[in-house]
Protein backbone atom coordinates (compact mmCIF):
# COMPACT_ATOMS: atom_id res chain seq x y z
CA UNK A 1 0.00 0.00 0.00
CA UNK A 2 1.07 3.25 -1.11
CA UNK A 3 1.23 6.15 1.84
CA UNK A 4 0.46 8.54 -1.47
CA UNK A 5 -2.41 6.87 -2.86
CA UNK A 6 -4.95 6.39 0.36
CA UNK A 7 -8.48 6.73 -0.63
CA UNK A 8 -11.60 5.95 0.79
CA UNK A 9 -11.47 2.84 -1.36
CA UNK A 10 -8.20 1.65 -0.80
CA UNK A 11 -8.75 2.16 2.95
CA UNK A 12 -12.58 -0.32 2.70
CA UNK A 13 -9.66 -3.16 0.72
CA UNK A 14 -7.60 -2.79 3.85
CA UNK A 15 -10.56 -2.94 6.53
CA UNK A 16 -11.36 -5.83 4.51
CA UNK A 17 -8.50 -7.19 4.55
CA UNK A 18 -7.74 -6.70 8.36
CA UNK A 19 -10.77 -8.87 9.20
CA UNK A 20 -8.63 -11.74 7.47
CA UNK A 21 -6.11 -11.85 9.32
CA UNK A 22 -7.98 -12.49 12.42
CA UNK A 23 -7.51 -16.83 12.74
CA UNK A 24 -10.66 -18.48 12.05
CA UNK A 25 -12.47 -19.50 15.77
CA UNK A 26 -13.15 -23.29 16.93
CA UNK A 27 -16.07 -25.52 15.37
CA UNK A 28 -19.56 -23.80 16.53
CA UNK A 29 -20.85 -26.96 17.65
CA UNK A 30 -17.93 -27.62 19.95
CA UNK A 31 -17.90 -23.68 21.27
CA UNK A 32 -21.60 -24.28 21.72
CA UNK A 33 -21.31 -27.90 23.82
CA UNK A 34 -18.29 -25.96 25.66
CA UNK A 35 -20.84 -23.15 26.11
CA UNK A 36 -23.31 -25.09 27.67
CA UNK A 37 -21.18 -27.52 29.54
CA UNK A 38 -19.53 -24.51 31.28
CA UNK A 39 -23.02 -22.53 32.08
CA UNK A 40 -24.71 -26.12 33.94
CA UNK A 41 -21.25 -26.19 35.98
CA UNK A 42 -21.76 -22.41 36.37
CA UNK A 43 -25.52 -22.98 37.60
CA UNK A 44 -24.60 -26.19 39.30
CA UNK A 45 -22.12 -24.33 41.74
CA UNK A 46 -24.85 -20.96 42.25
CA UNK A 47 -27.32 -23.62 43.38
CA UNK A 48 -25.54 -25.27 45.50
CA UNK A 49 -24.16 -22.22 46.93
CA UNK A 50 -27.80 -20.64 47.18
CA UNK A 51 -29.32 -23.76 48.82
CA UNK A 52 -26.18 -23.56 51.54
CA UNK A 53 -26.92 -19.98 51.99
CA UNK A 54 -30.60 -20.41 52.38
CA UNK A 55 -29.92 -23.43 54.09
CA UNK A 56 -27.77 -21.62 56.56
CA UNK A 57 -29.94 -18.48 56.94
CA UNK A 58 -32.90 -20.73 57.62
CA UNK A 59 -30.51 -22.21 60.59
CA UNK A 60 -29.46 -19.11 61.56
CA UNK A 61 -33.11 -17.73 62.07
CA UNK A 62 -35.24 -20.32 62.50
CA UNK A 63 -33.59 -22.68 65.03
CA UNK A 64 -33.26 -19.67 67.32
CA UNK A 65 -36.95 -18.74 67.38
CA UNK A 66 -37.97 -22.60 67.44
CA UNK A 67 -35.37 -22.74 70.24
CA UNK A 68 -37.06 -20.10 72.04
CA UNK A 69 -41.17 -21.23 71.42
CA UNK A 70 -40.57 -24.83 72.52
CA UNK A 71 -39.17 -26.66 75.53
CA UNK A 72 -35.46 -25.43 75.80
CA UNK A 73 -33.64 -28.47 78.09
CA UNK A 74 -30.10 -26.90 76.88
CA UNK A 75 -31.46 -23.00 78.42
CA UNK A 76 -32.86 -24.56 81.47
CA UNK A 77 -29.67 -26.69 82.60
CA UNK A 78 -27.93 -23.10 82.01
CA UNK A 79 -29.97 -22.03 85.12
CA UNK A 80 -28.04 -22.32 88.17
CA UNK A 81 -30.17 -24.85 89.99
CA UNK A 82 -30.71 -26.73 86.46
CA UNK A 83 -34.07 -26.89 85.75
CA UNK A 84 -34.64 -29.54 83.76
CA UNK A 85 -32.76 -31.98 85.94
CA UNK A 86 -34.66 -30.53 88.66
CA UNK A 87 -37.81 -31.04 87.46
CA UNK A 88 -37.83 -34.16 85.19
CA UNK A 89 -36.37 -35.87 89.00
CA UNK A 90 -39.39 -34.34 90.61
CA UNK A 91 -41.60 -35.56 88.24
CA UNK A 92 -40.22 -39.22 88.29
CA UNK A 93 -40.34 -39.33 92.12
CA UNK A 94 -43.66 -37.83 92.33
CA UNK A 95 -45.55 -40.23 89.66
CA UNK A 96 -43.44 -43.31 89.86
CA UNK A 97 -41.67 -45.72 92.23
CA UNK A 98 -37.99 -46.99 92.19
CA UNK A 99 -37.18 -43.98 89.86
CA UNK A 100 -34.49 -42.14 90.51
CA UNK A 101 -33.57 -39.49 87.94
CA UNK A 102 -29.64 -38.62 88.69
CA UNK A 103 -28.16 -36.88 86.04
CA UNK A 104 -29.23 -35.63 82.58
CA UNK A 105 -26.94 -34.74 79.45
CA UNK A 106 -28.44 -32.67 77.00
CA UNK A 107 -27.02 -32.01 73.65
CA UNK A 108 -28.76 -29.32 71.04
CA UNK A 109 -29.56 -30.58 67.92
CA UNK A 110 -31.32 -27.21 66.31
CA UNK A 111 -34.61 -26.70 65.32
CA UNK A 112 -35.93 -27.04 69.32
CA UNK A 113 -34.20 -30.99 68.58
CA UNK A 114 -32.33 -32.18 71.71
CA UNK A 115 -30.86 -35.23 72.48
CA UNK A 116 -31.42 -35.99 76.30
CA UNK A 117 -29.69 -38.54 77.92
CA UNK A 118 -30.83 -40.28 81.23
CA UNK A 119 -28.83 -41.24 84.26
CA UNK A 120 -31.29 -43.65 86.02
CA UNK A 121 -30.78 -45.03 89.53
CA UNK A 122 -33.45 -47.92 89.29
CA UNK A 123 -34.24 -48.82 92.91
CA UNK A 124 -35.23 -52.43 92.04
CA UNK A 125 -31.87 -53.23 90.61
CA UNK A 126 -28.23 -52.96 91.90
CA UNK A 127 -27.22 -49.78 93.42
CA UNK A 128 -25.74 -48.35 90.11
CA UNK A 129 -25.65 -44.65 88.27
CA UNK A 130 -23.17 -42.29 86.88
CA UNK A 131 -23.80 -43.35 83.16
CA UNK A 132 -26.57 -42.63 80.91
CA UNK A 133 -28.52 -45.68 80.63
CA UNK A 134 -31.90 -44.33 78.84
CA UNK A 135 -32.31 -41.63 75.91
CA UNK A 136 -35.15 -39.84 74.59
CA UNK A 137 -35.48 -36.93 72.10
CA UNK A 138 -37.12 -33.60 72.40
CA UNK A 139 -38.36 -32.57 69.59
CA UNK A 140 -40.34 -29.19 69.53
CA UNK A 141 -41.58 -29.53 72.92
CA UNK A 142 -42.27 -33.80 72.74
CA UNK A 143 -40.66 -36.63 74.29
CA UNK A 144 -39.94 -38.84 70.99
CA UNK A 145 -37.81 -42.26 70.81
CA UNK A 146 -37.38 -43.63 73.53
CA UNK A 147 -34.45 -45.73 74.54
CA UNK A 148 -34.94 -48.18 77.78
CA UNK A 149 -33.73 -51.36 77.13
CA UNK A 150 -34.11 -51.88 80.74
CA UNK A 151 -37.90 -50.66 80.97
CA UNK A 152 -37.19 -48.70 83.99
CA UNK A 153 -39.45 -45.96 82.76
CA UNK A 154 -42.27 -48.14 81.84
CA UNK A 155 -45.51 -47.61 83.76
CA UNK A 156 -47.55 -50.57 85.37
CA UNK A 157 -50.41 -50.43 87.12
CA UNK A 158 -50.26 -50.80 90.76
CA UNK A 159 -52.22 -50.77 94.02
CA UNK A 160 -56.00 -51.01 92.28
CA UNK A 161 -56.81 -54.74 91.75
CA UNK A 162 -58.44 -56.54 94.56
CA UNK A 163 -57.16 -59.43 96.26
CA UNK A 164 -58.87 -62.57 98.30
CA UNK A 165 -56.91 -63.29 101.53
CA UNK A 166 -56.72 -67.10 99.12
CA UNK A 167 -54.79 -64.88 97.07
CA UNK A 168 -52.25 -63.74 99.37
CA UNK A 169 -51.43 -66.86 101.15
CA UNK A 170 -50.88 -68.27 97.74
CA UNK A 171 -48.55 -65.48 96.93
CA UNK A 172 -46.83 -66.35 100.31
CA UNK A 173 -46.20 -69.72 99.58
CA UNK A 174 -44.83 -69.17 96.51
CA UNK A 175 -42.49 -66.73 98.26
CA UNK A 176 -40.94 -69.12 100.80
CA UNK A 177 -39.97 -71.18 98.18
CA UNK A 178 -37.44 -68.06 97.18
CA UNK A 179 -34.08 -68.26 97.74
CA UNK A 180 -33.53 -66.83 101.68
CA UNK A 181 -31.40 -63.80 100.68
CA UNK A 182 -33.93 -63.21 97.90
CA UNK A 183 -34.66 -59.23 97.49
CA UNK A 184 -38.78 -58.77 96.88
CA UNK A 185 -40.15 -55.51 95.84
CA UNK A 186 -43.69 -54.81 96.07
CA UNK A 187 -46.62 -52.84 95.96
CA UNK A 188 -49.52 -52.87 98.22
CA UNK A 189 -52.33 -51.29 99.04
CA UNK A 190 -53.97 -51.76 102.72
CA UNK A 191 -57.77 -51.34 103.53
CA UNK A 192 -56.88 -48.82 105.68
CA UNK A 193 -55.27 -45.80 105.31
CA UNK A 194 -51.81 -45.55 107.61
CA UNK A 195 -49.57 -43.13 109.03
CA UNK A 196 -46.29 -42.70 107.49
CA UNK A 197 -44.14 -42.15 111.09
CA UNK A 198 -45.90 -45.68 111.66
CA UNK A 199 -44.78 -47.15 108.65
CA UNK A 200 -41.38 -46.45 108.18
CA UNK A 201 -41.13 -48.26 111.99
CA UNK A 202 -42.08 -51.58 110.37
CA UNK A 203 -39.00 -54.01 109.38
CA UNK A 204 -39.56 -53.42 105.07
CA UNK A 205 -37.65 -51.30 103.73
CA UNK A 206 -40.49 -48.03 102.97
CA UNK A 207 -39.40 -47.28 99.41
CA UNK A 208 -41.86 -45.03 97.92
CA UNK A 209 -45.85 -43.74 99.30
CA UNK A 210 -48.38 -42.23 97.66
CA UNK A 211 -49.36 -39.59 99.63
CA UNK A 212 -53.08 -39.59 100.82
CA UNK A 213 -55.02 -36.89 99.65
CA UNK A 214 -58.23 -37.60 101.15
CA UNK A 215 -59.99 -34.75 99.17
CA UNK A 216 -58.27 -36.13 95.87
CA UNK A 217 -60.20 -39.71 96.77
CA UNK A 218 -63.36 -37.81 96.77
CA UNK A 219 -63.46 -36.37 93.36
CA UNK A 220 -66.40 -38.40 91.53
CA UNK A 221 -63.78 -38.74 88.88
CA UNK A 222 -60.69 -41.05 89.31
CA UNK A 223 -57.83 -38.22 90.36
CA UNK A 224 -53.99 -39.55 90.16
CA UNK A 225 -52.86 -39.00 93.37
CA UNK A 226 -48.56 -38.08 93.70
CA UNK A 227 -46.32 -39.71 95.47
CA UNK A 228 -42.61 -39.37 97.22
CA UNK A 229 -40.04 -41.37 97.31
CA UNK A 230 -38.87 -42.67 100.68
CA UNK A 231 -35.51 -43.03 99.95
CA UNK A 232 -32.78 -41.82 97.51
CA UNK A 233 -29.56 -42.90 96.02
CA UNK A 234 -28.11 -39.99 94.44
CA UNK A 235 -27.53 -37.12 97.61
CA UNK A 236 -28.02 -34.01 95.20
CA UNK A 237 -29.20 -31.95 98.07
CA UNK A 238 -29.80 -32.38 101.88
CA UNK A 239 -32.90 -33.24 101.83
CA UNK A 240 -32.58 -36.48 99.35
CA UNK A 241 -31.08 -38.32 102.97
CA UNK A 242 -34.40 -39.26 103.16
CA UNK A 243 -34.26 -41.64 105.75
CA UNK A 244 -32.90 -38.73 108.43
CA UNK A 245 -35.89 -36.28 107.76
CA UNK A 246 -39.22 -35.99 110.31
CA UNK A 247 -42.18 -37.00 108.96
CA UNK A 248 -42.97 -33.18 108.93
CA UNK A 249 -39.23 -32.65 106.51
CA UNK A 250 -40.71 -35.02 104.24
CA UNK A 251 -44.00 -33.47 103.86
CA UNK A 252 -42.04 -30.33 102.75
CA UNK A 253 -40.27 -32.37 100.44
CA UNK A 254 -43.35 -33.31 99.41
CA UNK A 255 -44.33 -29.88 98.47
CA UNK A 256 -41.44 -28.27 97.11
CA UNK A 257 -41.67 -31.50 94.10
CA UNK A 258 -44.64 -30.00 93.40
CA UNK A 259 -44.11 -26.05 93.52
CA UNK A 260 -41.27 -27.24 91.36
CA UNK A 261 -43.59 -29.38 88.89
CA UNK A 262 -46.17 -26.05 88.81
CA UNK A 263 -42.77 -23.70 88.22
CA UNK A 264 -41.26 -25.92 84.78
CA UNK A 265 -45.01 -27.68 83.86
CA UNK A 266 -43.59 -27.37 79.92
CA UNK A 267 -40.94 -30.07 81.42
CA UNK A 268 -43.22 -33.04 82.59
CA UNK A 269 -46.58 -32.22 80.73
CA UNK A 270 -45.75 -33.61 77.27
CA UNK A 271 -45.42 -36.98 79.48
CA UNK A 272 -48.85 -36.85 81.15
CA UNK A 273 -49.36 -38.59 84.53
CA UNK A 274 -49.66 -42.57 84.51
CA UNK A 275 -51.83 -43.43 87.43
CA UNK A 276 -52.93 -46.75 88.75
CA UNK A 277 -53.87 -47.93 85.55
CA UNK A 278 -54.93 -44.87 84.21
CA UNK A 279 -53.29 -42.57 82.01
CA UNK A 280 -53.83 -38.97 82.44
CA UNK A 281 -52.88 -36.58 79.54
CA UNK A 282 -51.66 -32.99 80.54
CA UNK A 283 -52.13 -30.16 79.57
CA UNK A 284 -50.90 -27.89 82.08
CA UNK A 285 -50.20 -27.15 85.85
CA UNK A 286 -53.75 -26.58 87.00
CA UNK A 287 -53.98 -30.24 88.17
CA UNK A 288 -50.86 -30.22 90.23
CA UNK A 289 -51.70 -26.70 91.67
CA UNK A 290 -54.65 -28.49 92.77
CA UNK A 291 -53.56 -31.13 94.43
CA UNK A 292 -50.66 -28.92 95.99
CA UNK A 293 -53.30 -26.70 97.50
CA UNK A 294 -54.38 -29.52 98.86
CA UNK A 295 -51.58 -31.10 100.15
CA UNK A 296 -50.76 -27.83 101.96
CA UNK A 297 -53.74 -28.49 104.25
CA UNK A 298 -52.98 -31.99 105.17
CA UNK A 299 -52.82 -32.36 109.24
CA UNK A 300 -51.48 -35.87 108.77
CA UNK A 301 -48.60 -37.42 106.16
CA UNK A 302 -50.64 -40.74 105.24
CA UNK A 303 -50.77 -43.44 102.45
CA UNK A 304 -53.00 -46.15 101.11
CA UNK A 305 -50.70 -47.51 98.76
CA UNK A 306 -47.02 -47.97 99.00
CA UNK A 307 -43.70 -49.85 97.67
CA UNK A 308 -42.05 -52.20 100.16
CA UNK A 309 -38.82 -54.15 99.72
CA UNK A 310 -37.01 -56.66 101.93
CA UNK A 311 -35.82 -59.97 102.26
CA UNK A 312 -38.04 -63.16 101.54
CA UNK A 313 -38.94 -63.59 105.89
CA UNK A 314 -39.18 -60.51 106.34
CA UNK A 315 -41.53 -59.88 103.53
CA UNK A 316 -43.60 -62.89 104.10
CA UNK A 317 -44.01 -61.27 108.10
CA UNK A 318 -45.65 -58.37 106.90
CA UNK A 319 -47.27 -59.59 104.65
CA UNK A 320 -49.00 -61.78 107.13
CA UNK A 321 -50.18 -59.59 109.54
CA UNK A 322 -50.83 -56.66 106.93
CA UNK A 323 -54.66 -55.33 106.10
CA UNK A 324 -53.91 -55.98 101.96
CA UNK A 325 -56.62 -55.18 99.57
CA UNK A 326 -54.28 -55.57 96.99
CA UNK A 327 -50.78 -56.54 96.01
CA UNK A 328 -48.35 -56.76 93.03
CA UNK A 329 -44.87 -58.03 92.85
CA UNK A 330 -42.84 -55.50 91.46
CA UNK A 331 -39.66 -57.95 90.89
CA UNK A 332 -37.69 -60.35 92.85
CA UNK A 333 -33.89 -60.29 93.02
CA UNK A 334 -32.27 -63.79 93.94
CA UNK A 335 -30.12 -61.79 96.51
CA UNK A 336 -28.42 -58.16 96.74
CA UNK A 337 -25.53 -59.59 94.96
CA UNK A 338 -27.22 -60.20 92.02
CA UNK A 339 -25.44 -58.99 89.07
CA UNK A 340 -22.95 -57.22 90.84
CA UNK B 1 -33.47 -22.25 12.31
CA UNK B 2 -31.65 -25.55 11.87
CA UNK B 3 -28.57 -25.73 13.15
CA UNK B 4 -26.93 -26.00 9.81
CA UNK B 5 -27.92 -22.51 9.04
CA UNK B 6 -26.39 -21.56 12.42
CA UNK B 7 -22.87 -22.75 11.28
CA UNK B 8 -23.24 -20.81 8.34
CA UNK B 9 -24.32 -17.56 10.26
CA UNK B 10 -21.49 -18.64 12.40
CA UNK B 11 -19.16 -18.83 9.93
CA UNK B 12 -20.15 -15.79 8.01
CA UNK B 13 -20.64 -13.46 11.22
CA UNK B 14 -17.98 -14.74 13.49
CA UNK B 15 -14.59 -12.67 12.42
CA UNK B 16 -16.91 -9.44 12.41
CA UNK B 17 -18.28 -9.77 15.32
CA UNK B 18 -15.07 -11.22 17.10
CA UNK B 19 -13.86 -7.74 15.97
CA UNK B 20 -16.51 -5.76 17.25
CA UNK B 21 -15.94 -7.34 20.76
CA UNK B 22 -12.54 -6.54 20.50
CA UNK B 23 -13.09 -3.10 19.88
CA UNK B 24 -15.40 -2.68 23.10
CA UNK B 25 -13.63 -4.83 24.98
CA UNK B 26 -10.14 -4.29 24.32
CA UNK B 27 -8.76 -7.71 25.42
CA UNK B 28 -8.89 -11.07 23.44
CA UNK B 29 -10.79 -13.03 26.50
CA UNK B 30 -13.67 -10.71 26.99
CA UNK B 31 -14.17 -10.72 23.43
CA UNK B 32 -14.06 -14.31 22.93
CA UNK B 33 -16.21 -15.01 25.89
CA UNK B 34 -18.55 -11.56 24.72
CA UNK B 35 -18.82 -13.44 20.71
CA UNK B 36 -19.90 -17.06 22.94
CA UNK B 37 -22.16 -15.11 24.42
CA UNK B 38 -24.06 -13.40 21.31
CA UNK B 39 -24.18 -16.63 19.83
CA UNK B 40 -25.75 -18.76 22.47
CA UNK B 41 -28.23 -16.26 23.48
CA UNK B 42 -28.94 -15.90 19.59
CA UNK B 43 -29.10 -19.52 19.00
CA UNK B 44 -31.36 -19.63 22.04
CA UNK B 45 -33.27 -17.19 21.70
CA UNK B 46 -33.57 -15.62 18.22
CA UNK B 47 -36.81 -16.40 16.05
CA UNK B 48 -36.57 -16.02 12.40
CA UNK B 49 -37.98 -12.89 10.68
CA UNK B 50 -36.03 -10.01 11.74
CA UNK B 51 -32.86 -9.23 10.87
CA UNK B 52 -29.88 -11.66 12.11
CA UNK B 53 -27.17 -9.06 11.23
CA UNK B 54 -28.95 -6.03 13.54
CA UNK B 55 -30.19 -9.11 16.60
CA UNK B 56 -26.59 -10.26 16.70
CA UNK B 57 -24.90 -6.79 17.01
CA UNK B 58 -28.15 -5.91 19.38
CA UNK B 59 -27.16 -8.77 21.29
CA UNK B 60 -23.46 -8.24 21.77
CA UNK B 61 -23.38 -4.88 22.93
CA UNK B 62 -26.11 -5.78 25.82
CA UNK B 63 -24.00 -9.03 26.70
CA UNK B 64 -20.85 -6.25 26.73
CA UNK B 65 -22.97 -3.72 28.81
CA UNK B 66 -23.84 -6.07 30.99
CA UNK B 67 -20.44 -7.41 31.37
CA UNK B 68 -19.14 -4.22 32.61
CA UNK B 69 -22.02 -3.67 34.70
CA UNK B 70 -20.95 -7.07 36.93
CA UNK B 71 -17.78 -5.44 36.86
CA UNK B 72 -19.09 -2.05 38.39
CA UNK B 73 -16.75 -0.14 35.88
CA UNK B 74 -19.63 1.81 34.41
CA UNK B 75 -18.54 5.26 34.47
CA UNK B 76 -21.31 7.65 32.25
CA UNK B 77 -20.05 10.84 30.50
CA UNK B 78 -22.44 13.27 28.56
CA UNK B 79 -24.92 10.45 25.98
CA UNK B 80 -21.83 8.21 25.70
CA UNK B 81 -20.90 4.92 27.91
CA UNK B 82 -17.60 4.72 28.11
CA UNK B 83 -16.26 1.53 30.10
CA UNK B 84 -12.88 1.29 31.34
CA UNK B 85 -11.40 -2.42 30.78
CA UNK B 86 -8.55 -2.58 33.28
CA UNK B 87 -6.92 -5.75 30.77
CA UNK B 88 -6.61 -3.01 28.22
CA UNK B 89 -4.27 -1.65 29.87
CA UNK B 90 -2.08 -5.16 29.80
CA UNK B 91 -0.67 -6.08 26.89
CA UNK B 92 -1.49 -4.69 23.44
CA UNK B 93 -5.04 -5.34 22.36
CA UNK B 94 -4.55 -7.86 19.10
CA UNK B 95 -1.05 -8.00 18.68
CA UNK B 96 -0.66 -11.90 18.56
CA UNK B 97 -3.97 -11.85 17.08
CA UNK B 98 -3.24 -9.48 13.88
CA UNK B 99 0.43 -10.56 12.72
CA UNK B 100 0.58 -8.05 10.35
CA UNK B 101 2.04 -5.05 11.29
CA UNK B 102 0.51 -2.43 9.08
CA UNK B 103 -3.14 -3.94 9.41
CA UNK B 104 -2.26 -3.70 13.24
CA UNK B 105 -1.66 -0.35 13.17
CA UNK B 106 -4.81 0.08 11.24
CA UNK B 107 -6.89 -1.25 14.32
CA UNK B 108 -5.07 0.69 16.84
CA UNK B 109 -6.02 3.87 14.68
CA UNK B 110 -10.09 2.48 14.55
CA UNK B 111 -9.50 1.55 18.30
CA UNK B 112 -8.61 5.29 18.96
CA UNK B 113 -11.95 6.46 17.11
CA UNK B 114 -14.80 7.63 19.39
CA UNK B 115 -17.41 4.85 20.10
CA UNK B 116 -20.09 5.38 18.14
CA UNK B 117 -18.20 6.56 15.36
CA UNK B 118 -15.85 2.79 15.45
CA UNK B 119 -19.52 0.89 16.21
CA UNK B 120 -21.54 2.75 12.90
CA UNK B 121 -17.90 2.12 11.06
CA UNK B 122 -17.55 -1.57 11.94
CA UNK B 123 -21.59 -2.42 11.48
CA UNK B 124 -21.19 -0.69 7.81
CA UNK B 125 -18.14 -2.08 6.73
CA UNK B 126 -17.85 -5.61 8.57
CA UNK B 127 -21.94 -6.08 8.88
CA UNK B 128 -22.70 -4.68 5.73
CA UNK B 129 -26.15 -2.68 7.82
CA UNK B 130 -27.87 -0.89 5.84
CA UNK B 131 -27.85 3.07 7.26
CA UNK B 132 -31.61 2.22 7.99
CA UNK B 133 -30.84 -0.20 10.29
CA UNK B 134 -27.63 1.51 11.68
CA UNK B 135 -29.96 4.79 12.55
CA UNK B 136 -32.29 2.29 14.15
CA UNK B 137 -29.90 0.63 16.30
CA UNK B 138 -28.26 3.91 17.34
CA UNK B 139 -31.72 6.31 17.63
CA UNK B 140 -30.29 8.79 14.96
CA UNK B 141 -31.01 9.69 11.20
CA UNK B 142 -29.67 8.39 8.50
CA UNK B 143 -28.35 11.49 7.35
CA UNK B 144 -25.85 11.41 10.55
CA UNK B 145 -24.95 7.54 9.90
CA UNK B 146 -23.26 8.35 6.46
CA UNK B 147 -22.17 12.08 8.14
CA UNK B 148 -20.02 9.83 11.19
CA UNK B 149 -19.46 7.06 8.98
CA UNK B 150 -17.68 9.74 6.55
CA UNK B 151 -15.74 11.08 9.05
CA UNK B 152 -14.63 8.15 10.61
CA UNK B 153 -13.07 7.31 7.57
CA UNK B 154 -11.88 10.60 6.64
CA UNK B 155 -10.42 10.30 10.27
CA UNK B 156 -8.66 7.21 9.73
CA UNK B 157 -7.07 8.20 6.89
CA UNK B 158 -5.65 11.08 8.69
CA UNK B 159 -4.49 9.28 11.20
CA UNK B 160 -3.20 6.30 9.60
CA UNK B 161 -1.43 8.35 7.18
CA UNK B 162 0.45 10.26 10.03
CA UNK B 163 1.19 6.97 11.93
CA UNK B 164 2.73 6.03 8.23
CA UNK B 165 4.86 8.92 8.32
CA UNK B 166 6.61 8.04 11.48
CA UNK B 167 7.26 4.74 10.61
Amino acid sequence: MDKNYMTEETLDKELENLINDLPEKDDFEQNIDRYIKKKIRKITVRTVLAVLVILSILFLMISPVMNASFLNPVKLEEKSDRAFLKTLRSYYETTMPYVELCDVEVKQKGFAGYDIGLVVSYHKDVLRWGTVNAQVDVNQGKYENWQDPNMMMVHGPRFDSSESEEYVKELMKELEELPKSAEVYLSIRENTVRNVEELRKEAVELEWIEVYQPNLKNEEAPFPMCGLSMKMNAALCDTDRREKLSVKQLKEVYLSNLEILMEYPEVWTPLGINWRNYFFPVEDASYIEYIYKDAKKLKTFQTEGYCISGKRDEIIAYLQKADIASVKVDGVRSSQWENQ
Amino acid sequence: MEQNEWKQIYEAYQKPLFLYALSLAKNVQDAEDLLQETFIKAFLAYKSGGSIKYWLVTVLKNEFVSMMRKRKREIITEDECIFQNEASKEEPVCERLIKEEERHQLFMVIQELPLKMREILIESVYFHMDDKTIAKLHGITRENVRKIRSRAKEKLIERYERLKEGM
